[in-house]
């Protein structure tokens, strides 16, 4: 049997560690998007919110997400 | 084109027809932030042109060629129309695009254009409003989303650019 974690970042008290692992994962971001050109970022800019826009309106095509989620 | 045949933007197609068109144009907005860094979704394409009839004869070839309708009641629109309004939202084969009018300076089309940062993608010539017209537009719209572009682009750069702007800092 596992033996159990001694102690969960999903609980509270956590904040510091949460806010050290955000800042990691956000410079690491903006590290790999300044690294790619002002072509490549549109084009990953593009194709990001293709598929954001396409799920979204799935969402709203099914019922979960109102239609003025659309408007925004 | 119903609210629910939404598709995501489609700049590369928004700027080939622009220019087939001759609108004069500065891409702004989601795409301008996504230029300069953050890489971001955004749900449509942003375009500045120009005020006067010229532009507005060149926004109405440009709705015609996208199929594009204004947004929030379908309408094909007509030159009255385009003349008449500040802002249009419509929707297109190529997306939902807004398309604004330049303010007062430095936020005018004519500073905007000047000093816009130019790429060459997929075999156009495309304009990018450059970083302290972003950070002006961005500042005067103030939404959640615009403050966060702010902070993204300030970890980028570290102290962003800011021109004075009419009506917010005097």
């Amino acid at each position: 049997m596992a033996t159990p974690r001694a102690k969960s970042l999903l609980a509270p008290g956590n904040e510091a560690e949460w806010a050290a692992l955000n800042r990691e994962e956000a410079e690491q971001l903006r590290a790999s998007n300044m690294a790619l050109t002002p072509t490549q970022r549109i084009e990953q800019g593009q194709k990001l919110s293709q598929q954001a826009v396409s799920l979204l309106v799935a969402s709203v095509r099914s019922g979960h997400a109102p239609r003025r989620a659309l408007w925004s | 084109m119903p609210q629910d045949e939404l598709s995501g933007p489609d700049l590369a197609g928004v700027v080939i027809d622009a220019s087939a068109v001759g609108l004069e144009h500065v891409v702004i907005g989601g795409f301008s932030v996504i230029f300069h860094g953050f890489v971001r979704a955004t749900k449509d394409s942003d375009l500045l042109v120009p005020d006067g009839p010229e532009a507005d004869a060149a926004v109405l070839r440009f709705l015609q060629r996208i199929e594009g309708r204004r947004f929030r009641d379908d309408k094909a629109l007509v030159l009255e129309d385009i003349a008449e309004a500040d802002s249009l939202r419509v929707n297109s084969r190529h997306g939902i695009i807004d398309i604004m009018r330049g303010g007062l300076p430095p936020l005018d089309y004519d500073t905007v254009a000047a000093r816009a940062d130019t790429i060459e993608w997929d075999g156009q010539v495309v304009r990018f409003a450059a970083l302290p017209s972003v950070v002006g537009f961005k500042r005067l719209a103030g939404r959640p989303q615009d403050r966060m572009d702010l902070t993204e682009l300030e970890a980028i750069y570290g102290e962003l650019p800011i021109d004075p702007i009419p009506g917010l800092d005097t």
